[in-house]
């Protein structure tokens, strides 16, 4: 008897256990805590405009050209000039050019995030996307050009922060002495519609290419005045070296591809900020030009011919 | 033409000899006409008159000194009617057929030599480029050069022809080493790749040194005969 009560009962609790097609409801008792694993809430700090303001350095990168060749790239400085109310002004020097740009920027998750175009009378103006951060110092982003039919009419670009200020103490970096110079052609010359790196093995520019030697550490005319006894013995590459590197100091933009292939890619301290340096150097820097590029073009036009 | 004696029709009566070596000083003789027209072309870089210009870009703080100046121009507008001796004085049919030419040319010759070209290369020479060794060298060769053209002038007027062969040989040698000057440049830098002080100094000694040891061996061999 007692039995069939039991069974009777589990039966009837059986019964109202189970649960409906239609319907799941789980039944709680009301002081149930339900605890679930979920992201703690980043909090990101509200960025001031103050601290996007300022010069950012890196290589204006190509996307690979056709056949997956390698583009060669030129360092570009990416210049904040003014933000504030949701508009950015500023300006870009590559390459021998400087163009400025405006556009608009929002807050998002403690970085700015800009849209800014270049004015488009240049044939070669483009428009910007890119992110600036400014706890990490970097701006990272793209670059269209208008005219999207040009060779390296996409660029991409990680930079860094980095304040432009003129020593003249700086010198030429160790590893430089025993790179090639090459006559025109330039480091990265041009084959086929391709860009290819010159290799030394096979020598192929060997003729008219120059060694540089470690008399571009010995010699810093932003440091000391040149006498003839200092250069005459020099050649020809190194003496177009130590020249340059005086316009580098002053942050000239080169727009000769030999030289700015030179320093955008073996210059750690170089950073492009204007296209014209000329009222920027000092008389010595004067001088020692005029007294290098006096033996510079005698070697270049007499070292290997019959003249003098 | 250079090795022939003036009687060379008596003394090699063997005429393949002859053809052969006539081939050879026709040869030379081009030769020398080709390097006459490229020293001729260094000198036209100075034509108009320009002291900021080709060799002077580079010896700008002395070309403000008066008697360097002149020096220069001077040795530079003369030296080519030195070269065209080259062209007449050792060769024996003009000697034979126009003595006097042979004498007119001559004088030419020792006057600009020893009147312009030698002592404005001296002055030259104490200013030139990399250093105390090729002042010296310069120097050096603007005294023997004035000195072989003076003795080989004063053998002439003394009719000892023997003497006068031999020392103009030793004052074209001289002359010469303006070409081989620039001819050594061109071998060491293809070859070498020194820096551009190093091959100057070099090549301020080896340009006459070596031609006067050839003048030597020449004057040698004319001897034996």
């Amino acid at each position: 008897m007692k039995v069939m009560y039991v069974l009777l009962g589990a039966g009837v609790l059986l019964a109202g256990c189970q649960p409906s097609a239609e319907q799941a409801t789980v039944e709680m008792a009301p002081d149930t805590v339900i605890t679930t694993t979920v992201q703690p809430e980043v909090s990101y700090r509200e960025v001031r405009e103050e601290e996007a303001v300022g010069y950012y350095v890196g290589l204006f990168e190509n996307a690979p050209g056709p056949n997956g060749s390698y583009i060669r790239s030129n360092k570009i400085t990416l210049a904040i000039d003014a933000m504030g109310q949701g508009t950015v002004t500023g300006h870009s020097v590559v390459a021998g050019n400087a163009r400025p740009f405006t556009g608009t920027y929002t807050q998002e998750k403690g970085k700015f995030h800009v849209t800014a175009k270049e004015p488009g009378d240049d044939p070669y103006d483009g428009s910007f996307v890119f992110t600036i951060a400014p706890d990490q110092h970097r701006v990272e982003g793209t670059w269209k050009a208008n005219r999207t039919h040009l060779k390296g009419s996409e660029k991409h670009y990680q930079l860094a922060r980095k304040n432009f200020s003129y020593d003249p103490a700086l010198t030429l970096p160790k590893t430089l002495p025993g790179s090639y110079m090459l006559d025109e052609q330039g480091l990265m010359i041009e084959r086929q519609g391709e860009w290819i790196e010159y290799d030394d093995a096979s020598g192929e520019y060997e003729s008219t290419s120059e060694v540089l030697t470690s008399d571009i550490l010995r010699i810093n005319p932003s440091m000391q005045i040149l006498r003839p006894e200092d250069v005459e013995n020099m050649y020809k590459a190194d003496l177009e070296i130590i020249r340059n590197a005086i316009y580098a100091r002053h942050g000239y933009s080169f727009k000769n591809k030999r030289i700015r292939h030179i320093f955008d890619y073996y210059v750690e301290w170089y950073m492009p900020v204007s296209v014209d340096v000329r009222t920027k150097l000092t008389e010595m820097e004067v001088n020692n030009i005029d007294l290098i590029k006096r033996y510079e073009q005698h070697a270049h036009r007499y070292y290997d011919s019959f003249g003098r | 033409m250079l090795l022939l004696p003036p009687n060379a029709d008596a003394v090699i009566p063997d005429k393949p000899v002859k053809i052969a070596t006539k081939t050879l000083s026709t040869g030379g003789l081009l030769l020398y006409a080709i390097f006459f027209g490229l020293m001729a072309q260094i000198t036209l870089q100075y034509f108009p008159l320009n002291t900021d210009v080709a060799f002077l870009r580079i010896k700008q703080q002395i070309i403000g000194l008066t008697h360097y100046r002149f020096a220069f121009f001077v040795h530079v507008y003369t030296s080519m009617f030195v070269l065209l001796a080259g062209f007449t004085q050792f060769s024996p049919s003009l000697l034979r057929h126009s003595p006097q030419w042979h004498r007119r040319l001559g004088w030419l010759y020792v006057i600009v030599v020893t009147g312009l070209a030698a002592p404005s290369g001296l002055v030259m020479g104490w200013y030139a480029n990399g250093g105390v060794s090729s002042r010296m060298a310069f120097c050096l060769l603007a005294v023997l050069w004035f000195w072989c053209t003076l003795k080989a002038v004063l053998s002439a007027y003394r009719r000892d022809f023997i003497a006068h062969r031999a020392w103009m040989i030793r004052s074209f040698a001289l002359t010469l080493s303006a070409i081989t000057l620039r001819a050594w440049k061109y071998v060491l830098v293809a070859l070498l790749h020194p820096r551009p002080m190093d091959v100057y100094r070099t090549v301020a000694w080896l340009s006459w040194i070596g031609n006067i040891v050839v003048a030597e061996i020449i004057i040698h061999q004319i001897k034996k005969k």
